[in-house]
């Protein structure tokens, strides 16, 4: 046991002592999840717009005045001619232009039907997507809020509620997904390319010629990274809740208990990595690419998994962050309990006894 | 300048014989733009929706029926809004659409009823998606029963042009 | 302690490292093997440490089987790896806690050792140092002096003075001599042929065979050379 402290003391050394490491663990996650948290927060507020008004009546200004008026848009300019929304698209200054025909309002009233344009900059399918729907929602809306059609009978009253978040804060989906991201990168990273390095020095076989256990050196070097990590996710979770506002309705235990399951999970990879890794190099390209690209893109961080390929689907079901963030939102955001995340546990749970089993044998096979 | 070649033939030749670098060079570019180009999209299709509904009416089945035409959603049924809600914690549903007792006799009576949607907002952007096309259904449900019921022509169809 | 091994071979696929390779060294020698690069000196002592296993043939130290009593063992051995084997990062004494400790000694005697070690090679004011800041020299004497701190028995040296200065070197062997004499088993492989007569007996090998072994007196006589440089030019004559 004496042997083992003193095993962990050094490696708490190499770590605090190496400005780069520290600036691995504890910087890049607080910039990681401030600048997801603001930048890539995919809510849409405020798109500038344009508006080409032919008609200039009553209707279209009142129409004009609810798009502006719910939040995701702002009149950027009142155009004139349909010459100007190239151009103007073109420069990027405006996402959407929206175009009333002329006689909107006589049309309306003679043939009953109207027509309205809508151009957006589809560069960002994503994003015009979302504009065009909200505008054809908010337009629609006019209508069925106008007061002929209120007075019109079979009314269906749609009483919407938006549960677990209920502003539609882009944070949500954003702070889990960058908890896993960081706390898988971080402890798989870490570890791998530590222990790459003692192979690189040559102190690794010195390390195994001694009389500690090859368990001991790996649950040694692993130690320190547990707890770094552990204060990495409290550091994460306190920022979510104090910067983006995000609620803890589970049990704060429950959620660190998982958080912990986590890192130990992503640890055990490191491991198993690093037996495979000859240098610190090879170590973090192995991590970088094997977990970052997956992690973000096949986890639901960004994209909803289910609107994609059957076959992503299928390869999201061993990413293992995927799980976890399931995890966190139900704790964080639904307030459930364990009864609700059991499953994912155990995955995650079988995970990582499968990567030990696997590192254990591969380590013995370099040994042969 | 003929210096430069041997330095650019020795690079080659490491490349080229690095056997983890060279398949990392080529192949994580072509996954990354693979995975990417398939993975990157807000578009949704498949919206699990669990529908409560403790009418039971012609009316209210009509309704469920445009949803189960739309190869927007995919619907589950359930018979209390409890366990509904469960599925909505356990994530195999995205939205509830529970349709009270007496829609279709409040529609009657009453020409006006109403439902409820509850919809998991973590997403906030599909929420708002979710929002959207539930919405349009409902109220082109509506404007389907104004002329087989009342034969009225509803005053205002919107048509936006693309 | 007595090393003993029998026709140990070691292959890597169709090479051949080690070839049915057998010798004795005995309590308290300062045994050599010299040897050019690739002659199976490096796979000899990662055998003989347990960091490798052979493919065949039996090694005892002690009188035990390293593997069956590997754990045993490893407490009585030191060993110094071919590359530099000290943790740059960390300071002098923190490197001496670190390998006492994980050899099980207890603080107070490393405290204390560590006090006589240092004042010994005269290195007291850099016991707060980092590796990194001292010069090649230091580390490589400082590397030896961990690897024999907690009294080991049998100290298992891998090329120890290669990319070393010709002064540090001769200071360095004095300190293994020095080492083997107050009864410590030393094992080391070099390629420089001088240093093979610092050793009581020498093993000169080639394509993982041993082609000879002897006192360096007997086999400068028996080969009719003056140095051990001209005994293995004229074995590799001979070879051929």
């Amino acid at each position: 046991m004496n042997r083992f402290t003193g095993f962990v003391k050094k490696e708490f050394l190499h770590i605090i002592r190496d400005v780069r490491s520290m600036l691995i663990l504890f910087g890049i996650p607080v910039v990681q999840i401030l600048l997801f948290g603001y930048v890539l927060s995919n809510e849409i507020r405020n798109a500038n717009i344009a508006i080409l008004d032919h008609s200039r009546d009553e209707i279209t200004a009142q129409i004009s005045q609810k798009l502006i008026a719910s939040g995701y848009f702002r009149l950027k300019a009142n155009l004139n001619s349909a010459d100007q929304i190239e151009p103007l698209l073109k420069s990027g200054k405006v996402r959407q232009v929206i175009i009333f025909e002329p006689d909107f309002e006589k049309n309306l009233v003679r043939e009953n039907k109207a027509h309205v344009q809508i151009i957006a900059d589809a560069s960002d399918p994503n994003t015009a997507n979302m504009l065009v729907s909200y505008s054809r929602a908010i337009i629609s809306d006019y209508f069925l809020e106008s007061a002929e059609t209120t007075s019109l009978p079979l009314q269906i009253d749609q009483e919407v509620r938006m549960l677990y978040n209920e502003e539609l804060k882009g944070v949500f989906m954003f702070v889990p997904g960058t908890m896993a991201l960081i706390l898988m990168l971080l402890s798989a990273m870490m570890t791998s390319i530590s222990i790459a390095r003692e192979k690189e020095l040559g102190t690794m076989e010195v390390l195994l010629v001694s009389p500690l256990r090859p368990v001991q050196i790996v649950l040694g070097k692993v130690t320190p990274y547990i707890g770094m990590a552990f204060i990495n996710a409290v550091v994460i979770i306190a920022l979510g809740v104090f910067v983006f506002g995000m609620p803890v309705l589970g049990s704060l235990t429950l959620l660190m208990a998982e958080s912990l399951l986590f890192i130990c999970m992503a640890l055990s990879l490191g491991i198993l990595i690093s037996t495979k890794a000859k240098s610190q190099q090879v170590a973090m390209f192995i991590s970088m690419f094997a977990f970052l690209l997956p992690t973000m893109l096949l986890s639901g961080f960004i994209f909803p998994v289910k609107n994609m390929p059957l076959l992503l689907q299928w390869i999201s079901h061993v990413i293992p962050a995927k799980y976890y963030i399931t995890i966190i939102k139900n704790i964080m955001l639904k307030g459930t309990g364990f009864l609700f995340v059991w499953k994912e546990t155990l995955i995650i749970a079988a995970m990582m006894i499968a990567f030990i089993i696997a590192s254990v044998r591969m380590f013995k096979v370099r040994l042969e | 300048m003929r210096t430069i070649l041997f330095l650019l033939q020795k690079e080659f030749i490491q490349i080229f014989r690095d056997k983890t670098m060279l398949p990392m060079i080529i192949l994580v570019p072509i996954l990354q733009m693979l995975i990417l180009v398939n993975a990157a999209t807000f578009e949704l299709k498949n919206i699990s929706m669990v529908v409560v509904n403790q009418d039971m009416s012609a009316t209210s089945r009509e309704l469920i029926s445009g949803f189960e035409g739309s190869k927007f959603f995919d619907l589950q049924y359930e018979f209390s809004v409890d366990k509904a809600h469960e599925s909505l914690l356990d994530n195999t549903a995205d939205v509830i659409l529970v349709i009270p007792a007496d829609f279709e006799r409040d529609l009657i009576r009453e020409k006006s009823a109403s439902v409820q949607i509850l919809i998991n907002a973590i997403d906030g952007m599909a929420a708002g998606l979710i929002n959207v096309y539930t919405g349009n259904f409902i109220n082109d449900f509506r404007q389907d029963l104004l002329i087989e019921w009342m034969n009225i022509k509803p005053a205002l169809r919107l048509f936006p042009l693309k | 302690m007595k090393i003993t091994t029998q026709n140990i071979s070691k292959s890597f696929g169709p090479i051949k490292a080690l070839d049915d390779v057998s010798f004795q060294v005995d309590h308290g020698e300062l045994f050599g093997v010299i040897g050019p690069d690739g002659a199976g000196k490096t796979t000899a002592i990662r055998i003989l440490c347990g960091l490798s296993k052979p493919t065949s043939g039996e090694i005892m130290v002690a009188g035990l089987d390293v593997y069956r009593n590997a754990n045993e063992i490893k407490k009585n051995i030191g060993y110094m790896s071919q590359k530099f084997s000290l943790y740059e990062n960390l300071t002098v004494w923190e490197n001496i806690r670190f390998f006492a400790g994980i050899y099980g000694m207890r603080l107070k005697d490393i405290k204390l050792k560590g006090r006589h070690m240092l004042e010994r090679l005269e290195i007291e004011h850099l016991r707060d140092k980092l590796i990194a800041s001292l010069p090649t020299g230091w580390r490589q004497k400082l590397a030896f002096s961990i690897a024999i701190f907690h009294e080991p028995q049998i100290v298992f040296l891998d090329e120890p003075t290669s990319g070393v200065d010709p002064v540090t070197r001769k200071q360095f062997w004095e300190m293994i001599y020095e080492t083997a004499h107050n009864g410590t088993t030393v094992f080391v492989t070099t390629h420089y042929m001088d240093e093979a007569e610092y050793c009581d007996r020498v093993t000169i090998m080639t394509d993982g065979k041993i082609i000879a072994l002897d006192t360096p007196e007997q086999l400068k006589e028996h080969y009719n050379a003056k140095s051990m440089d001209e005994v293995f030019r004229k074995l590799a004559r001979n070879i051929e």
